[in-house]
């Protein structure tokens, strides 16, 4: 039970993709004007990352060696589309927001990169407790990203005005704002982790 | 051979279910998503015409006078049996691009434009969907000039967005009142409708048959330009009109905002038979604008002595900048006036022209300022 728990904190901090492995960001800088598409990026993302470590870690001695990756594609590229498809039915306002983004959800480096490096060699109940983990890791960071981002660039938080036009900075809306904000988190994210280092000692 | 089949064939399998379970959600998903599609279409549709309570589709039988404007649909509004008004949805270039719901009463005039997608840059061009833009259009009268700093408000910091919707809007309002003045006896417009320029540069073979209609162009070697280094000749041309010289065409190639050829005619007389752009890479909107004929066309009639000096970075010029596009004008004024000038004296030197005034003066030509 321990082993799972460490698979799931894993992602949120320590090994978090965007934070400590930095990968998958150009759709975490992109999306993140608003928190409503931080969380839906999340979520779809997560379940893209869940679905696929489930299933390449269920037939993981059914796919040679040698086609590996293309398999991976397959695999990934169908969950992807079916969020594609979900989100435009039951969420076409969101999916709307998100344009391009949902469909990019295929080529995003961290699902590669898990399910290459994780869940073609482990179990699936571990591959649940990593994916799990990094899809939070992933929506925490995006969350936080775009809520600052939301506040200080339109000033409001899920849409509600909470800050007077006169103090907002459409600075944070635009990409320089993006690239500012991420910044900063990864500062904060790396004191964070020395902190805990420090105290959990050689850990 | 017995891998290659067997991988091939583990690769196919996951495709075909892939495919399977793609086409499942397909076939759930596909009438949610239209119908998710129409309700939000309808229901932008009845913030446009809120009294308004069946919407019929005539997209099929609207289109967009040309251009790169597009209509996505049409739909005319009733109550009961009272026609109302129309709303075009239309798709056209702005910064990058915006698609607007464009509504108009039988009165000719434009209810609250929608915005339903808009990709220009955030915090700029997207204000234009903001109400102290957009809201401009509300009550206004189709047939107002839609004119940037005349009857309608710019963007500072946005000002090709606000262009490009304000001409949105224009078209697909036009067209409209237009539909519902041709089909349901609405209100008729006045005046022509806004046409749609599509600027570009011409052929040689064109310009040249342009400026010189009906006439023989005989290539000629040895013209050259001995006044200014900066400013190619690439070909020209003796005109002939039967057994008499009508003049010269120069095709000359020089420094505008990014780069532009122009075709230049000089008649025997020392006066512009006609000046063509023939190709150009300046901005479009704004040096591209070059190739409007009401700009080229001020050139027509000069006499190629005239001092070619743009108004207003040379105060007591004779040729009036294209606005937003001064780099521009400067270098395309410098273009004509060298190659006008060696057209001339081509003239002069060889077909017995009149030769230059006495009183010619030193070139001077507009300076183009280095890019900040």
């Amino acid at each position: 039970m321990k082993k799972y728990l460490s698979y799931f904190t894993n992602g949120i901090l320590r090994e978090n993709p965007l934070l400590m492995l930095m990968i998958g960001l150009c759709s975490a800088l992109a999306v993140t004007t608003s928190l409503a598409n931080g969380i839906g990026m999340g979520i779809a993302m997560t379940f893209v990352l869940l679905m696929s470590e489930i299933i390449i870690s269920a037939f993981r001695s059914l796919i040679p060696q040698s086609i590996r990756i293309p398999v991976f594609i397959i695999v990934i590229a169908a969950f992807t589309t079916i969020v594609d498809l979900v989100m435009k039915a039951f969420t076409p306002e969101l999916s709307k927001a998100m344009g391009v983004f949902i469909p990019l959800i295929v080529v995003n480096c961290i699902i590669m990169g898990r399910v290459e490096s994780f869940s073609y060699k482990r179990t699936i109940t571990e591959s649940i407790a990593d994916a799990l983990g990094m899809g939070l890791g992933y929506t925490w960071v995006l969350c936080s990203i775009s809520f600052i981002r939301e506040l200080l660039g339109a000033g409001t938080i899920l849409g509600m005005e909470v800050l007077p036009e006169s103090i907002r900075m459409g600075f944070f809306a635009q990409s320089p704002g993006g690239f500012f904000v991420f910044g900063l988190m990864i500062a904060v994210a790396l004191a964070a982790k020395k902190a805990l280092e420090r105290k959990g000692g050689s850990r | 051979m017995k891998t290659m089949l067997k991988l091939s064939f583990v690769m196919g399998v996951y495709a075909a279910v892939a495919c399977l379970a793609l086409a499942g959600v397909y076939l759930l998903t596909a009438p949610r998503i239209a119908a998710a599609e129409n309700r939000a279409v309808n229901e932008t549709l009845s913030v446009i015409f809120p009294d308004a309570d069946n919407f019929k589709d005539v997209s099929g039988s609207v289109t967009s006078p040309g251009g790169q404007i597009v209509f996505d649909g049409a739909y005319v509004a009733y109550t009961g049996s009272e026609v109302v008004g129309m709303v075009i949805r239309a798709t056209g270039p702005t910064y990058k691009s915006s698609t607007l719901l464009v509504g108009v009463d039988t009165k000719r005039t434009l209810k609250p434009v929608q915005f339903m997608a808009n990709t220009d840059t955030p915090g700029l061009g997207t204000k234009t969907a903001e109400p102290a833009f957009s809201g401009q259009f509300t009550g206004k009268a189709i047939d107002d000039a839609f004119s940037l700093g005349d009857d309608l408000d710019n963007i500072s910091g946005a000002t090709i967005s606000s262009r490009g919707v304000a001409e949105i809007v224009k078209i697909a309002s036009w067209s409209a009142g237009d539909y519902l003045a041709r089909e349901h006896g609405s209100l008729a417009g006045t005046g022509d409708g806004p046409k749609i320029v599509e600027l570009a540069p011409m052929e040689a073979q064109k310009a040249l048959e342009d400026i010189f209609p009906g006439s023989e162009f005989v290539p000629i070697e040895n013209l050259a330009n001995t006044l200014e280094r900066s400013i190619v000749f690439d070909r020209s041309w003796l005109v002939r009109s039967g057994d008499t010289v009508v003049g010269v065409a120069i095709e000359a190639r020089g420094q505008t905002y990014k780069a532009t050829t122009a075709i230049v005619g000089v008649t025997p007389d020392r006066i512009l038979a006609g000046v063509r752009i023939t190709e150009t890479t300046d901005t479009k909107n704004y040096g591209w604008n070059m190739n409007d004929p009401s700009f080229y066309g001020l050139f027509t009639g000069m006499s190629a002595d005239a001092p070619f000096l743009v108004r207003p970075t040379s105060a007591d010029g004779d040729i009036d900048a294209l606005s937003g596009a001064t780099v521009s004008s400067l270098g395309f004024a410098n273009i004509v006036k060298v190659a006008s000038l060696e057209g001339a004296r081509y003239l002069a030197d060889n077909e017995g022209g009149k030769p230059a005034p006495a009183s010619a003066q030193e070139l001077v030509l507009n300076v183009i300022p280095d890019e900040q």
